[in-house]
């Protein structure tokens, strides 16, 4: 049995990157002309944001820069990823996609048109 | 206590192997109630990592969307009550697909392992985390004690 134990040892894919993650809260709401979505991203800045449409499907991955200061005398919350991807419903106009990150707070606005293709979005600063 | 290898020795060796790798696989995922839940759902919010610095404790809390304003801080020699509200407003004319983010008013106090100086504390909100660095009293700094020969 150690044989096989270890061949499955040996085949394992390597995890390259395994940083923990977790789905951040996430608000939805909608009106005539777009779809805002509001998700918590304590500790994510601009540039550890990003935002990517892929036809029909939104992710959002922020990752948190890892700061350890001193000896942990208690801890309630790992340092982990955020990551969440939504399934868009068609008619969002991807070059209208505007998203804004402050106070650790993504607001992102999907307005609404024809034609869906992937891109990628560039984030501002609030 | 077994001094020669018996069949029966390397048996339990072989489970203890079993075990090993199986820990190893779960290693991932250690400190998680299960991997992909967010721990801004906790009972007691917001969630708060402290960390001695030797000369100073400094507390991280995760506070998204709330600014310096909604935040009250009080330091009473050992006690740390951390207090704030945040209201989640939903937007003129728009209507909701879905609300995880719900209002919260919160209230926390905490025991640092350390009295601390009320001079020397500094709190500040950026990227939605609070850094609340407080400088520990004389009497509780660390001390490098001189060994004496006899």
């Amino acid at each position: 049995m150690s044989e096989k134990l270890q061949k499955f040892e040996e085949n394992k894919p390597e995890a390259v990157e395994d940083r923990a993650w977790v789905a951040p809260l996430v608000d939805v709401f909608e009106n005539n002309d777009e779809v805002l979505l509001v998700a918590d991203l304590p500790g994510v800045t601009q540039e550890t944001l990003s935002i990517n449409l892929d036809k029909d499907q939104l992710s959002i991955i922020g990752r948190v820069h890892e700061e350890i200061v001193g000896n942990p005398v208690g801890r309630e919350y790992q340092t982990v990823d955020y990551r969440r991807t939504f399934m868009l419903p068609g008619g969002i106009d991807p070059t209208k996609i505007a998203a804004e990150l402050s106070q650790g707070v993504l607001h992102l606005h999907l307005p609404k048109s024809d034609a869906i293709k992937p891109r990628q979005i560039e984030v501002k600063a609030g | 206590m077994l001094t020669r290898w018996t069949d029966l020795d390397r048996t339990f060796a072989l489970m203890d192997e079993f075990q090993r790798r199986v820990n190893r696989m779960y290693e991932d995922y250690e400190g998680y109630r299960r991997p992909g839940m967010s721990f801004a759902r906790r009972e007691t919010w917001p969630p708060i990592n402290m960390f001695d610095r030797n000369e100073e404790i400094e507390i991280h809390a995760l506070v998204p969307g709330i600014s310096e304003k909604d935040l009250n801080v009080t330091v009473n020699q050992e006690v740390v009550t951390l207090s704030g509200e945040r209201k989640v407003q939903v937007p003129e004319g728009y209507s909701v697909h879905r609300q995880e983010r719900g209002n919260v008013r919160f209230s926390r106090s905490f025991t640092l392992p350390c009295k601390c100086d009320l001079e020397k504390v500094s709190a500040t909100v950026k990227n939605g985390v609070l850094t609340l660095k407080m400088g520990k009293a004389p009497e509780a700094q660390p001390r490098q004690i001189t060994v004496t020969a006899k």
